[in-house]
């Protein structure tokens, strides 16, 4: 019998924080809320090392009460650790408990400190449920709940109509991808008996790989995927995501960038097994992931708002982990699963540092014309931290974002062949986008503006972009303080910088001689009989990797020597480029018209038949009208029977009594006949 | 006589008491007091039920059976399996929350209007537990008239026309169940469900059925259209709408949670128990009203500007998916769809009170009249969002299991069903969270300022509600278990196979097997 590891306590604990706030928030000040909340989630992040810490090794199962005992379904809140969970337990604690306390910072000066603080826990017991569940139905029920929180902190500031919109929007896209993995989660009841993870997956590993898009781990794959599609915004589910930077920006961080979107990576690690016997389902894994790379990257080249381009990058890196678990190589998309979470979030806390020091101002381009001589001068420690968090998204080499994308994209080149190496081309062109915006991001956000710049360069066309608004993220405007020159934030706020920041440049190291992928291996393939270890081809020599590796650095470089020429030598180019291709620059500036794609062709006319056919047509008209028919004609027939209809309700009584005696009356006739 | 065998006559008569002592006393101070404390000890009373049945035994369970009308073998025959206990409980429950609404003092309700609300619990109560088709028909007929006249007096502007639809439509289902309970008796003899259930059913697997299949048919649909008028299932909701939002509150809360219940609880335990067969054969085109009311009425409800009728589609919605989960007859399927009349009656309940809530300070159910209403009542806010995420079928809360169930249930057997049945997971929160911005979010307009924050009865009413959803959404096993042998008969895979897989087979078998009029007839 293993040791008790109290697994159930890593996510107990937030949920005492979330409850704690919740009926005493209202009680006591903002100081012992922020403590509360910040302190739980402390304890929380403390349990899982020491979780961590006391882990044997193997798999460990901690049965808990049934949730579900019905017929043949059988479901506890059993909770499960192997070193995948393991590893999203630390990172969601980890990062997590970061944010927390940057957040004790960044929100002091807002309303509905402890409504914050509480919701900020509710999203990590949810989440860590996600991640530590033993059974897809308690997966589930992580998963609806971090999208619940999702929704209600995306909507924080809801006096805001557009915070509103963004979280409905955010829960019924989500909705639409659980409607898919919902019917994934049937079909594998009704393929495997269980929900269970070990059941499912040893039943699973005993079925011939499928090829095909009929069989039936195929069609669990695919349905599964369009969960992940959902939670992870990939395409073409992915128009979430950008509104959801309506939320405060360290909910941006946690959620919308370190834990929660990364979700639908950890649900197809989860089910290796099941992408292991499609190949049909993994290819389009790696087509989506690949198309998403290069299309929300494309997106990312134009935006202005500095968090819409940090959600644009999300969306793209996301894509990297879809390649690489498209190609078998979960290893890997977890492993930029990680990096990610590192860079991201440092990424967004110092993008909210930047917005914090500029008052809530969001507009790249409007930051450096309100900060005289550069932002950096004002800022040395978010700046800093800002330039290790975009070379480590950039794959500068060094840098942890480095490895885990070089390490995808070699992967990719070796699984695929021929034609389906324009996934790997498409990858290679997303990393040269991603090293280009994020440092037109840096070059434009920190430094001076170079002399002879257009004020609002490369934006010809001068329509300011939606969601580009002043004080758009920063919480309600009339609470924003209003100070002349931008200021650096105080250390509650850095400190979490300084520590991302850590983790952002070394992150890396941990994979140094794929330890990180051993480690990580006996997850994807938790049957003894399956291969532990998936060998690289032959033709992928050490000369051929090193081949790659160049390329993807000269890539990396090449995106940061572009920003470096268009955004601080030149910088009438930018202009004059988008000039030369106005109908391309207005597609991709207006993220090639997704949003009113969908309100056109979906939402409008749904509304419209709804209301007009529906409602008015079929209901008021046919079933009401046929109603007013029905009446209409009784009262035509007679005048007595209409005294009856339209008189006293009291009269109904003694027509329940004729009844009665009809009734009476008929079975004596049956009785005595 | 021990508790055991006369606790459901308790039920109904408490009551009924409290309902003429209240006509005679004839005071609203001494009703809005009394009639709380008569339906506070229903419930408790009534929280025996599922505390002493014993689910391994199953079957009909605190039985009282008497003589009422010997001359035509018609009986005063009380019992409740899983499927009639949690009803009684859950009727039980939902007049204590419309008693606790109605008895703030500023409300103006006469003594009236608390005696038909007692009045009405007692029938009710009588049709979930009747085991004769007489006295459930009385106690049917009954329940309507209260329900008439307390939307009539007290209801919105366009009361008495509501009342009437409501009267006249339900009345109009009622007359085919009249017919079809009368030439059963006419058929077998009798009017006891546990003797017709013995006869019909659980015979007719043996091809010794004392019924034609199509008399069987004819049955089936005469007692199907009253309930699915009652119940509403598309497209018999022509008097929802209007009824739910001219309904007072507090009746509201008993419309949408208990009497939609009256029409699904006679499905279940006449329609599929008493007609397997025919339930069976006319699965195809109830399945498919069933699915067009759950896209049906959660896309009107998606464009509705008044609360009361958002909640009346929304229910439309849910209301078809149990529906599917009892045509599909899956063991799963059947639990779930039990489990979500329980827990949908708990949840409509929970939004009436939101209404109500919401009405008592801003007099209007317009969604145009508000927004912003999570400024001036934070608290109001919290447990409107748990209630809503109850409806929504958010996992942890109760609304998950039963539609959960229900859609995997109906998913073993139907793929195709179960699918678009799953739709309603999307049109759900579309509705729902639209509805929660318009009320919650935005910018509070002056009037909307204006509005008190909640009050200790109100919290603590909507408190017990939030925690009963949370319980009853991980605590399934509890209030799954006495269902389990009810649901068993109800999903028998062997009736499913021989009625589906052969359809033209198994039916001449039994069908000709006898002569109509003979039977049971006989032996009376």
């Amino acid at each position: 019998m293993p040791i008790n590891l109290h697994l159930w306590l890593v996510p107990g604990l937030c949920l005492a924080g979330f409850l704690l706030n919740l009926v005493f928030g209202r009680l006591w000040g903002k100081s012992i809320a922020g403590a509360v909340g910040v302190g739980f989630s402390g304890l929380a992040l403390l349990a899982a090392l020491w979780v961590a810490h006391r882990w044997s090794g193997a798999p460990y199962i901690e049965p808990h009460a049934t949730w579900f005992l019905a017929g043949p379904l059988r479901v506890s809140f059993g909770l499960f650790l192997d070193p995948l969970s393991l590893l999203m337990m630390l990172i969601v604690t980890g990062v997590g408990f970061l944010i927390h306390l940057y957040s004790l910072g960044y929100m002091s000066e807002e309303g509905g400190f402890y409504r914050y603080f509480s919701l900020l826990n509710l999203f990590l017991f949810f989440m860590l449920t996600l991640v530590l569940a033993g059974n897809y139905l308690l997966l589930f029920a992580g998963w609806e709940g971090v999208g619940f929180a999702s929704y209600i902190l995306i909507g924080f500031f809801f006096r805001r109509d557009a915070a509103a919109r963004a979280g409905i929007k955010a829960f019924v896209v989500n909705r639409i991808g659980d409607f898919g993995f919902l019917l994934g989660l049937f079909l594998i009841f009704a393929r495997f008996g269980s929900f269970n993870y070990q059941t499912v997956f040893a039943r699973a590993a005993t079925l011939p790989v499928e090829s095909g898009w009929h069989g039936p781990l195929t069609v669990i794959a695919l349905l599964l995927l369009v969960g992940a599609l959902g939670k992870s915004a990939q395409l073409p589910l992915y128009i979430w995501l950008p509104d959801a930077m309506e939320g405060p920006t360290p909910v941006s961080a946690l959620i919308h960038a370190a834990t929660m979107v990364t979700a639908g990576v950890y649900m197809i690690a989860r089910s290796a097994v099941i992408y292991d016997h499609s190949p049909a389902a993994r290819s389009l894994v790696l087509a989506i992931g690949a198309l998403t790379a290069i299309f929300a990257a494309s997106i990312g080249v134009l935006q202005r708002d500095i968090k819409r381009i940090l959600a644009y990058s999300t969306i793209s890196q996301i894509g990297y982990m879809f390649m690489a678990c498209g190609v078998a190589a979960y290893g890997a998309g977890v492993f930029h699963l990680m990096t990610h979470a590192f860079f991201k979030a440092l990424l967004f806390l110092g993008a909210g540092s930047v917005i914090h020091a500029m008052h809530g101002e969001q507009d790249i381009f409007r930051i450096r014309s309100l900060a005289p001589g550069g932002l950096k001068r004002y800022a040395p420690i978010t700046f800093w931290t800002f330039v290790i968090a975009t070379c480590a998204i950039s794959g500068i080499p060094g840098f942890s974002g480095y490895f885990s994308k070089d390490l995808i994209l070699e992967r990719v080149f070796a699984a695929t062949s021929g034609a389906g190496r324009i996934w790997w081309a498409l990858g290679l062109v997303a990393a040269f986008l991603t090293a280009f915006y994020m440092f037109r991001a840096l070059f434009v956000t920190f430094f001076p503006a170079p002399a002879g710049a257009p004020e609002s360069a490369a934006h010809p066309t001068g329509q300011e972009p939606a969601g580009a608004a002043a004080a758009g993220g920063h919480g309600n405007p009339e609470n924003a303080p209003r100070h002349a020159l931008p200021h650096e934030s105080p250390a509650v706020m850095t400190i979490p910088l300084l520590g991302l920041a850590v983790l952002a440049a070394l992150g890396g190291y941990l994979n140094w001689g794929d330890r990180l992928l051993h480690f990580l291996a006996p997850a994807f393939s938790p049957t003894p009989n399956a291969v532990a270890y998936r060998p690289l081809p032959p033709f992928l020599t050490a000369g051929v990797q090193h081949a790659l590796m160049a390329l993807t650095i000269a890539v990396a470089l090449g995106g940061l020597l572009l920003a470096w020429v268009l955004y601080r030598r030149r910088p009438r180019a930018a202009a004059q480029w988008a000039e030369a291709v106005p109908g391309l620059y207005r597609l991709v500036f207006n993220k090639y018209w997704v949003d009113e794609f969908f309100d056109a062709v979906l939402i409008t006319p749904l509304r419209a038949i709804s209301h007009w056919v529906l409602w008015r047509g079929v209901d008021d008209g046919l079933i009401a009208g046929s109603l007013r028919g029905i009446g209409g004609g009784l009262l035509k027939t007679s005048d007595g029977l209409r005294r009856q209809i339209s008189g006293s309700l009291r009269s109904y009584a003694a027509w329940i009594a004729a009844g009665a005696c009809a009734a009476v009356i008929y079975m004596g006739w049956l009785t005595l006949r | 006589m021990n508790l055991h065998n006369t606790i459901l006559t308790w039920l109904l008569l408490i009551p009924l008491a409290a309902s003429l002592l209240i006509f005679l006393v004839r005071s609203a101070a001494f009703a809005r007091v009394f009639s709380l404390l008569a339906s506070l000890a229903v419930f408790a009373l009534s929280l025996y039920l599922p505390w002493r049945y014993n689910s391994s035994l199953g079957g009909m369970q605190f039985r009282q059976r008497l003589r009422w009308i010997p001359a035509f073998h018609i009986h005063y025959s009380l019992g409740v399996d899983g499927l009639g206990l949690w009803m009684a409980v859950l009727t039980a429950l939902l007049f204590v929350i419309a008693l606790w609404l109605a008895c703030r003092r500023s409300s103006s309700y006469s003594h009236g209007f608390f005696a038909l609300l007692l009045l009405l619990e007692a029938a009710m109560l009588g049709v979930f537990s009747s085991l004769d088709l007489i006295l459930f028909y009385f106690c049917w007929e009954f329940s309507l008239v209260p329900m008439a006249l307390l939307i009539g007096i007290w209801g919105g502007p366009a009361r008495r026309r509501a009342a009437v639809r409501f009267f006249l439509y339900t009345m109009l289902g009622s007359v085919f169940m009249l017919a079809a309970i009368l030439w059963l008796y006419h058929l077998t003899g009798s009017f006891g469900w546990q003797t017709l259930h013995r006869e019909l059913a659980l015979r007719s697997s043996t091809l010794a059925s004392p019924l034609a299949s199509s008399a069987a048919l004819w049955l089936f649909l005469g007692f199907f259209i009253a309930f699915a008028i009652k119940t509403p299932v598309f497209p018999f909701h022509g008097w929802q709408p209007e009824a739910y939002s001219e309904a007072p509150d507090e009746a509201a809360v008993v419309l949408a949670g208990g009497m939609s219940k009256m029409g699904l609880f006679g499905m279940l335990r006449y329609c599929v128990l008493l007609f397997p067969f025919a339930a069976r054969q006319l699965a195809t085109p109830i399945l498919v009203l069933g699915l067009i009311g759950i896209v049906y009425g959660g896309l009107v409800a998606y464009v509705q500007t008044g609360m009361k009728k958002l909640v009346a589609y929304s229910s439309l919605s849910h209301l078809g998916l149990i529906v599917v989960g009892i045509f599909t007859f899956t063991q799963l399927g059947a639990e779930g769809a039990i489990y979500q009349m329980l827990s949908h009656g708990i949840i409509a309940a929970g939004l009436f009170c939101l209404i109500g809530i919401l009405w008592q300070r801003r007099q209007s159910c317009e969604l145009a009249d508000y927004g912003g209403v999570a400024v001036s009542m934070p608290v109001f806010a919290g447990f409107f969002i748990v209630i809503m995420l109850a409806a929504a079928g958010l996992p942890l809360l109760n609304g998950f299991v039963g539609e959960f169930l229900i859609l995997l249930g109906s998913f073993l057997a139907r793929h195709g069903v179960a699918a678009i049945a799953a739709t309603g997971v999307i049109l759900s929160v579309m509705y729902l969270l639209r509805w929660t911005r318009a009320t919650l979010w935005g910018e509070p307009s002056a009037a909307v300022q204006k509005m008190p924050g909640l009050g200790f009865r109100e919290g603590l009413l909507l408190a017990m509600l939030a925690v009963l959803m949370l319980v009853m959404g991980v605590a399934s096993p509890w209030f799954l278990r006495p269902i389990a042998p009810v649901a068993g008969e109800l999903s028998q895979t062997s009736l499913t196979a021989t009625a589906l897989r052969r359809p033209s087979a198994s039916p001449a078998g039994w069908v000709e097997a006898r002569a109509p009029r003979r039977g049971m007839r006989g032996g009376r």
